[in-house]
């Protein structure tokens, strides 16, 4: 810490210099005490005992700037309007420097190398009201997928279509800024490329989940499936650990056949008898994987966490089918990308996306063993 | 509102597609034709306006056939007290639809993803260091939707964002691609979105040809996005050429 202009009466008149030099103390606590009108920083020992302090008045901040209310010391200098909780990682010039230095060198905070996961852990049936559920750890990034279905009628411009809504609910216990409003942001943006990466285009192509498979009679009765996922510890890749928990959700799910009774005429429902004991399975071998690529100086790696993320320039989350089509491309990040560096990275997802579905359809064939 | 005759170009379509791929039209979809009677790789007529709303910053009215947008900037104006100290500046986007934009009322009200989009293909053009600790406001809203709304808006938008004077890299300008069957269809109007089975939407700077926004759904084969791309970049660069004619026009007339 820059020492300040030297005060006569000052409590820090050489008595401190000659303590530092005394004991050395391994460990400390820095309190920050800012207001709108000063900010105090004070290192302590473990134990509170104050070892020096600073503020902003006698560091050289006049009234005019204080009056202001702007912060003297901006501590944690996060890049505003935030569209992933991770640019609010406060990480030091030299940590920034290490982290982007490691990457291009192709070995990583953690040891990987830029294209490999972290290892991925799968546990399915967790929730037993919900007809299919799914927790996937990655790292410290875990969230959890459940597959509610309901009956209901399908819309009247598309009958023979189910409806299928994916929504994202960031809680509080991951990050303290999502709480109340603050998650909705990232939320939307979770569901919306969610949305796109799993359910194909507006006529249904491309998607993994066929919802005409749901409707039990067309134009009056199908089911609707709802599909929500819950961050709740959040460590970078978000959409990725999303997208495997709901694939996962998807073949735990079994949703039970339906008979139909009596066969309504006309605009009459058609009732129908909901069975307990047959569950129908999802054929899950056509849902996308998604592959999240950061870019990080020159390079891109994937399954980044949250202290690389915030190093990202951009990322691209591109989900790929086992046949090795893309259904789906988000772009995140504000800065332009060169439109041959996209092509590249397109081939790069698909092959990385083959060794991920390997590791996760083993990873839910086991987890689906466990179960049992 | 109509073009001036002979002062902008009128199509921006993009031409690449004769150059290297002649077989375009199989057999078996000859006769299909697009409702407008459009051909395949061509695009809707642009118009574009600037300073179309006097008590903004900036603003800017686009006009591709049906689809109708008007974007107004404010700003820069100081951030609110609760947001956190930050050196550069912020973007703040929305867009909304009229009640009447659509065939049936109020159905295109739920467009919660098209702000956070036009906020990200924007982000990367602007030049947020030369304005700290203030934000601008991107304010748009779509008075009839024909179609191709997000990329009209976003074009729509960084010309209302030039007009206010905000610093940029370069215009955006962005064009969607649809996908029917085995074809590529070039800024498609509503009835052909409503059944397309694949879209893609590409918002890019012509002069850095830097893709800022790029966005997929549906199923796609590698040779299909290349070609998809290359019709969106190609489209994009055009289309940038109409929007700074309208600059330079407005530029020009303010100085008479």
């Amino acid at each position: 810490m820059a020492k300040p202009i030297p005060k006569v009466g000052s409590r820090r008149s050489g008595r401190s210099s000659a303590r530092k030099s005394a004991r050395r103390i391994p460990k400390g606590v820095i309190h920050v005490q800012a207001s709108f009108n000063n900010t105090i920083v004070t290192v302590t020992d473990v134990r509170g005992r104050v070892i020096s302090w600073s503020s902003a008045g006698t560091c050289g901040f006049k009234v005019s700037l204080r009056k202001k209310s702007v912060n003297p010391f901006p501590l944690n200098t996060c890049s505003g309007f935030c569209c992933t909780p991770k640019e609010m990682v406060g990480l030091s010039a030299g940590e920034k420097h290490f982290i982007q230095g490691g990457i291009a060198q192709d070995l990583r905070l953690d040891g990987r190398k830029r294209l490999t996961y972290r290892p991925i852990y799968v546990e399915t049936g967790i929730i037993p009201q919900a007809h299919g559920s799914a927790r996937v750890r990655l790292g410290a990034t875990d969230v959890i997928a459940s597959v509610k279905a309901e009956l209901g009628k399908p819309s009247a411009l598309q009958p023979d279509k189910a409806k299928i809504a994916i929504y994202v609910d960031c809680s509080p216990t991951a990050a303290p800024m999502f709480e109340g409003r603050g998650g909705e942001e990232l939320s939307t943006e979770l569901s919306v490329a969610l949305e796109r990466c799993l359910l194909g285009g507006k006529s249904g192509a491309g998607a993994g989940i066929d919802p005409t498979s749901l409707v039990v009679v067309e134009g009056k009765v199908c089911w609707d499936l709802y599909i929500d996922g819950l961050v709740i510890s959040s460590d970078g890749n978000l959409l990725d650990a999303l997208a495997a928990a709901i694939k996962a959700a998807l073949s735990n799910t079994g949703i039970p056949k339906v008979d139909v009774a009596a066969e309504a005429t006309g605009d009459e429902q058609p009732e129908v008898n909901i069975s307990d004991e047959e569950f129908l399975q999802f054929d899950t071998t056509g849902i996308p994987v998604i592959v999240t690529l950061t870019k990080v100086g020159k390079h891109y790696i994937v399954d980044a966490t949250s202290e690389e993320e915030s190093q990202m320039s951009s990322a691209v989350s591109i989900s790929v089918n086992r046949k090795g089509h893309v259904c789906g491309l988000t772009k995140r990040g504000g800065a332009g990308l060169d439109p041959s560096i996209i092509l590249d990275m397109i081939s790069v997802a698909k092959h990385v996306s083959e060794q991920l579905i390997n590791k996760l359809d083993s990873e839910i064939a086991a987890a689906e063993a466990s179960e049992e | 509102m109509a073009a001036k005759p002979g002062s902008v170009p009128t199509t921006y379509s993009p031409n690449l597609a004769q150059k290297t791929r002649p077989p375009i039209f199989k057999d078996n979809d000859l006769d299909w034709v697009r409702p407008d009677g459009r051909g395949f790789h061509q695009c809707r007529p642009a118009f574009f306006r600037t300073g179309a709303v006097n008590s903004a910053s900036g603003s800017a009215y686009a006009e591709l056939g049906n689809t109708k947008v008007i974007v107004s900037v404010f700003g820069p104006r100081e951030s609110k007290k609760a947001m956190m100290y930050s050196d550069t500046g912020r973007l703040n986007c929305n867009v909304s639809h009229t009640t009447f934009a659509t065939p049936v009322r109020g159905q295109g009200l739920d467009h919660k993803e098209f702000s956070s989009m036009l906020h990200k293909a924007l982000e990367g053009a602007i030049m947020l260091e030369t304005f700290p600790k203030t934000t601008v406001d991107v304010f748009a809203l779509v008075l009839e939707s024909g179609g191709s709304d997000l990329p009209v808006v976003i074009s729509c938008a960084s010309l209302a964002l030039a007009d206010a004077g905000i610093m940029m890299y370069d215009l955006v300008a962005a064009v969607s691609v649809a996908c029917l069957g085995k074809n590529l269809v070039i800024d498609p109007i509503l009835e052909e979105e409503s059944y397309q089975d694949g879209s893609l939407l590409l918002a890019c700077m012509p002069s850095r040809n830097e893709v800022t926004q790029l966005t997929f759904t549906g199923e796609w084969s590698t040779p299909d996005i290349n070609e998809a791309m290359q019709l969106c970049l190609d489209a994009c660069s055009k289309l940038g050429k109409v929007m700074r004619t309208c600059l330079k026009e407005a530029a020009s007339a303010s100085q008479e």
